[in-house]
């Protein structure tokens, strides 16, 4: 049976409808915790998406080409300074003492505290992925969405360089109040390796990725076709009974969406 | 490893006493200072003997420490020491937590918890800062020590925050006045307040003061 409403949108307006449906997305601010070179490291993590290209591949596959990925990211890193830095034993302090002479005594050692060093970054990764149509109805709404059907393969090399490079900063500025422990910078800074640093921006970011998904499509199942006119003249509505997406294949690629009512 | 306080040893501080007079003494190390030991307990006990001629004061090095979860000491056997030698007592790590001693003989009785002449008290302060100390018994024996970060400014910053370590900082303590009054030293520097005069005296760093003429 043919449908009743048939709407086509080819890969130019495809492409505005995607950026729309960017826009419109809402991604909380995740956080959590993960290791880095071995240190339990706390993040939190803070994205939008925009842009990006599409091209439509035959029977549902939505094809996103450089979509722009950008992030802010904060580090807690904890670090304890007696990996680094051996403990201070001082030697016997001796003091005159009036009625015996000379009493010794010995000093305690000095250990080295934990401290957290707050790194924050802020960049934008491009990324290119397949993307599936999906519709559903919920809540007496009709959804289309392009959903991510696996996760992409981003280039967080200029990401990783960027923490590496406010590490230093930050580590030093974290060993500052602490006398004498300046001479650990280096050592700490060794330990966290561009790699380990890429390591964990893809531990945080595959989650989130891995389940993207954009609405590009909303419409209540009951569809007012015409408005209220007066008391005896109510607005007038009609029930979308089901709605498909798909791409076809014309004289072009096109998005289409096919409802019955 | 800051609580400043006599009363409350803990790892960081050393209590020293003299013995003036020949005699046997027990003695006990306890975590809240009991006037009296538990029955079950085996003192430690010191002899103290008349000095050979000519000899000089000597000090005798007590190391407090854990034997399973009870407090003990580093000698089995009775110390034996001279008329007129101290005995220094001190924590072998953090893990000994705060501790007491006290004890008597027939002529003598000494306690950490009261500082009598003849005794002292040091403390190592690890923690930059002002420290204001009193003793809560005599309201007019009272100072202020001022501990100042080191400085790393030269080739050899820790040679030289150790020299100042090894650098005596002393408080003498007559009865009702210290001297001096105000010190200033370097983190992790110890003071001794050395107990000249006096008796029943503690160290404790000072709360808010009621000024009385």
């Amino acid at each position: 049976m043919a449908n009743d409403i048939v709407v086509a949108a080819d890969e130019t307006a495809a492409t505005r409808i995607l950026h729309d449906a960017e826009k419109t997305l809402v991604v909380p601010t995740q956080a959590g915790s993960a290791s880095l070179a071995g240190y339990n490291t706390s993040w939190s993590l803070s994205v939008n998406f925009t842009d990006g290209d599409v091209s439509l591949t035959p029977p549902d596959v939505i094809r996103l080409a450089n979509v722009q990925l950008h992030y802010s990211i904060t580090l807690s890193i904890p670090i304890d300074l007696n990996a680094f830095l051996p403990p201070i034993c001082p030697p016997p302090v001796c003091f005159p003492v009036p009625f015996v002479g000379l009493i010794c005594v010995p000093l305690p050692c000095i250990t080295w505290p934990t401290i957290n060093v707050p790194v924050s970054i802020s960049d934008t990764a491009s990324f290119s992925a397949d993307f599936a149509l999906t519709t559903k109805l919920v809540s007496g709404v009709w959804q289309v969405e392009v959903a991510i059907v696996r996760i992409p393969k981003i280039d967080l090399g200029p990401a990783a360089n960027a923490v590496i490079a406010a590490l230093g900063p930050a580590v030093a500025g974290a060993l500052a109040p602490i006398p004498l422990a300046g001479i650990a910078v280096p050592f700490i800074l060794a330990s966290i390796s561009t790699a380990a640093v890429t390591g964990l921006l893809g531990t945080i970011l595959a989650p989130l990725l891995s389940n993207l998904k954009f609405t590009i499509y909303k419409q209540p199942q009951q569809f007012q076709i015409l408005g209220a006119a007066g008391a005896i003249d109510p607005a007038v509505f009609i029930t979308l009974l089901d709605v498909e997406a798909a791409v076809q294949a014309s004289d072009k690629n096109e998005l289409v969406l096919s409802v019955d009512i | 490893m800051d609580a400043l306080d006599s009363r409350l040893l803990h790892y960081g501080d050393c209590f020293a006493q003299q013995f003036p007079s020949t005699g046997d003494l027990s003695y006990w190390v306890s975590r809240t200072g009991a006037s009296t030991p538990r029955p079950d307990r085996e003192l430690a006990s010191i002899k103290v003997v008349a000095p050979q001629a000519g000899e000089e004061h000597r000090q005798h090095d007590v190391t407090v420490q854990l034997d399973g979860d009870q407090l003990g000491v580093d000698h089995t056997s009775k110390l034996r020491i001279a008329a007129g030698d101290v005995v220094v007592w001190h924590a072998a790590d953090a893990s000994v937590g705060y501790f007491a001693v006290s004890g008597h003989g027939s002529n003598f009785a000494f306690d950490s918890r009261a500082l009598t002449a003849g005794s002292l008290y040091t403390h190592a302060f690890a923690e930059v800062g002002s420290y204001a100390w009193s003793d809560p018994g005599h309201g007019h024996l009272r100072g202020r020590i001022t501990v100042r970060a080191p400085e790393a400014s030269n080739d050899d910053p820790i040679g030289q925050w150790f020299a100042q370590l090894c650098e005596a900082a002393i408080v003498s303590v007559r009865a009702r006045s210290a001297d001096p009054p105000e010190l200033e030293i370097v983190q992790g520097q110890a003071v001794a307040w050395i107990i000249e005069e006096g008796h029943g005296i503690s160290i404790t760093e000072a709360g808010p003061t009621l000024e009385v003429n």
